[in-house]
């Protein structure tokens, strides 16, 4: 038997899945945090685990800030790469293929692809760029402490880049400081607190359309965004990341997923989730899937209610 | 019938009876000519499952020499419009592709962009590549398949669309096929009745076997599946060529889930529980694979 996605509240979702952590919070935080059936376990410290990649393409988004043309700049992704990538599709095909950063970037956010990833730090490199000490250095700049990089993916990559830790509670910061101003005035309209100015002012709204952009576009998801209502091309709008689910990564270092919705009152809420790999019974990507989507789908009831 | 091929029919006939959709399905051993199916002769949306018969038949032209997997071809700006699958739309114009990993493309994300390069390529050598598919699927015994598009703009379609314009299918169809790509994996006569080579067929499997989300195999300890999906607006479907741990092939299936419901009465949606179906019948071709 495989484990099905359940309909339950997101206090269910606390106590049903009792390892699982997870943070939900609006763009403005009164509505919902703070209210602690919304939170499990979110301060507890995880492998990043899937969402290294969000680090990651903020930080070339950021870097793309100072440096005009830096996400156009054309990659090679080499049979090296390939054989160094674990996750993704490019890593199954044959020939070098040229891709500008930006759509590398895209293709990372979007099916983890590990090839792009291991070109992308090639690329950095080679012009110079420190990626591991420029992400632990925007992160400071945005005050998200929790964020503790170790490394970056060299020979081998499972698609996320930056290697490191955090908490679900920072994670939900960090996609809190991702808003437009649009999205803000609507979220002031609603709430009376929001992501501090010091936070809004080192990101560019250039980079956080460009961040929301990639996370739009995420083929197939399997994580929080797995059982959200929909059918066909026709999906409730979203963002979210590609994940470790099906991979062999993810059963050594959990799964974390992140998710993004829209209320009706033109709001965004945020979903911070990790999964441990020793929290359950997951014998397959689809269990994880089974955790995952139904917090994924109790935000959407959430939100919709 | 051996006895534990009964027990998978009567597993799967279980699995799809308790489903709030219909499920038309059909399982081949590899090479006994032994049948399992339920509804299996309905006629469906192939929606991508059709880029099986579309890999082979382009291959068949690999076979002969027409084509190389070394052609290149460009990807344009045009061909964006109207694509909903894989992953190259979100990408620059100008990227630059051989005929292997296109087709490598539109088996592992459904890419609606590399089809049209494939079709493309066809078109290079054949007047009218549609019709060269469509000949290619009636040669193989595929007489319930009808190639009607370059690819489907799922986008404008509704949940209750029309099949007419459609490329159709049947269970019984895709099973046949994938069961003669099983045997050509193997065999150097059997891959010479797909009009292949064997390491074409190979070839075939593993591009396959790279499926982005796999569906039946995923639950799957012991047996992989060489794997396809198809993904409609009121139908899910996913067919594949169960293999060994070393590599066998053992049998193959083809499943077409349909009048799949937006929202199960639960408030799950419905394509969760096709997906769990698939799930489930992988599981139990990998019960019958053990007992053997």
């Amino acid at each position: 038997m495989v484990a099905e996605v359940r309909v339950l509240s997101l206090a269910e979702c606390a106590s049903s899945f009792p390892a699982l952590r997870f943070a939900v919070g609006a763009v403005a935080s009164d509505r919902v945090s703070g209210t602690a059936t919304l939170v499990s376990r979110a301060e507890e410290a995880h492998d990043l685990a899937g969402i290294g990649k969000l680090l990651l393409g903020l930080t070339l988004a950021h870097l793309g800030e100072g440096d005009e043309g830096f996400l156009e700049h054309t990659l090679t992704v080499t049979a090296d790469h390939r054989a160094g990538a674990r996750t993704g599709t490019l890593r199954l095909m044959s020939g070098d293929l040229e891709l500008s950063v930006e759509d590398a970037v895209n293709l990372v956010f979007a099916t983890g692809d590990a090839a792009c990833v291991l070109a992308l730090l090639e690329f950095t490199k080679s012009e110079g760029v420190d990626v591991f000490a420029e992400a632990q250095g925007l992160v400071d700049a945005l005050g998200l402490n929790a964020f503790q990089f170790t490394g970056t993916e060299e020979d081998e990559s499972w698609g996320d880049g930056l290697l490191g830790q955090t908490t679900c509670a920072e994670t939900l910061e960090l996609l809190r400081t991702l808003v437009t101003p649009g999205d803000l005035e609507t979220a002031v309209s609603v709430a009376t607190s929001a992501p501090a100015v010091t936070q809004l002012s080192v990101l560019s709204e250039a980079t956080r359309q460009r961040m929301q952009s990639w996370m739009g576009r995420v083929f197939e998801p399997a994580g929080l965004a797995s059982a959200l209502p929909g059918f066909g091309p026709q999906r409730v709008p979203h963002q979210t990341l590609s994940g470790l689910e099906l991979t062999a990564r993810g059963a050594e270092c959990g799964y974390s997923s992140v998710l993004t919705l829209r209320t009706e009152t033109g709001e965004w809420v945020h979903v911070a989730a990790h999964l441990p790999t020793s929290s359950a019974d997951l014998q397959s990507p689809r269990d994880v899937s089974a955790v995952l989507g139904t917090l994924g789908l109790a935000t959407y009831h959430f939100v919709t209610r | 019938m051996e006895q534990q091929l009964q027990q998978l029919e009567s597993a799967v006939t279980r699995i799809a009876a308790d489903q709030p959709f219909a499920l038309s399905w059909e399982i081949r051993p590899i090479g006994t000519g032994e049948v399992i199916g339920g509804d299996s002769t309905r006629a469906v949306a192939s929606f991508s499952t059709r880029k099986v018969s579309v890999l082979l038949a382009c291959l068949a032209l690999v076979e002969t020499g027409e084509l190389s997997l070394e052609d290149r071809s460009v990807i344009t700006e045009e061909m964006k419009d109207g694509v909903q699958a894989g992953i190259m739309r979100n990408l620059s114009a100008g990227i630059s592709l051989s005929l292997r990993d296109s087709l490598v493309q539109m088996m592992s994300t459904s890419d609606n962009i590399c089809t049209q390069l494939v079709f493309a390529a066809i078109g290079s050598v054949r007047p009218d590549p549609l019709q060269w598919v469509n000949d290619y699927c009636a040669w193989m015994g595929l007489h319930a398949t009808l190639h009607r598009e370059i690819f489907p703009r799922t986008g404008d379609l509704t949940w209750s669309h029309s099949l007419d314009t459609l490329t159709t299918t049947t269970a019984q169809d895709q099973s046949c096929l994938l069961e003669k790509l099983g045997r050509g994996c193997v065999d150097d006569a059997a891959a010479a009745e797909l009009l292949l080579s064997r390491e074409l067929c190979e070839f075939a499997r593993d591009t396959m076997l790279g499926l982005f989300t796999p569906a039946l195999g995923v639950a799957c300890t012991k047996i992989r599946f060489a794997e396809k999906n198809g993904r409609g607006l009121r139908s899910l479907a996913q067919v594949g060529l169960a293999l060994s741990g070393a590599g066998t092939p053992l049998a193959a299936v083809a499943a077409y889930a349909e009048n799949i419901p937006t929202l199960l009465h639960s408030g799950v949606p419905g394509r969760v529980a096709a997906f769990d179906v698939f799930a489930e019948l992988g599981l139990a071709v990998e019960e019958w694979s053990r007992g053997r």
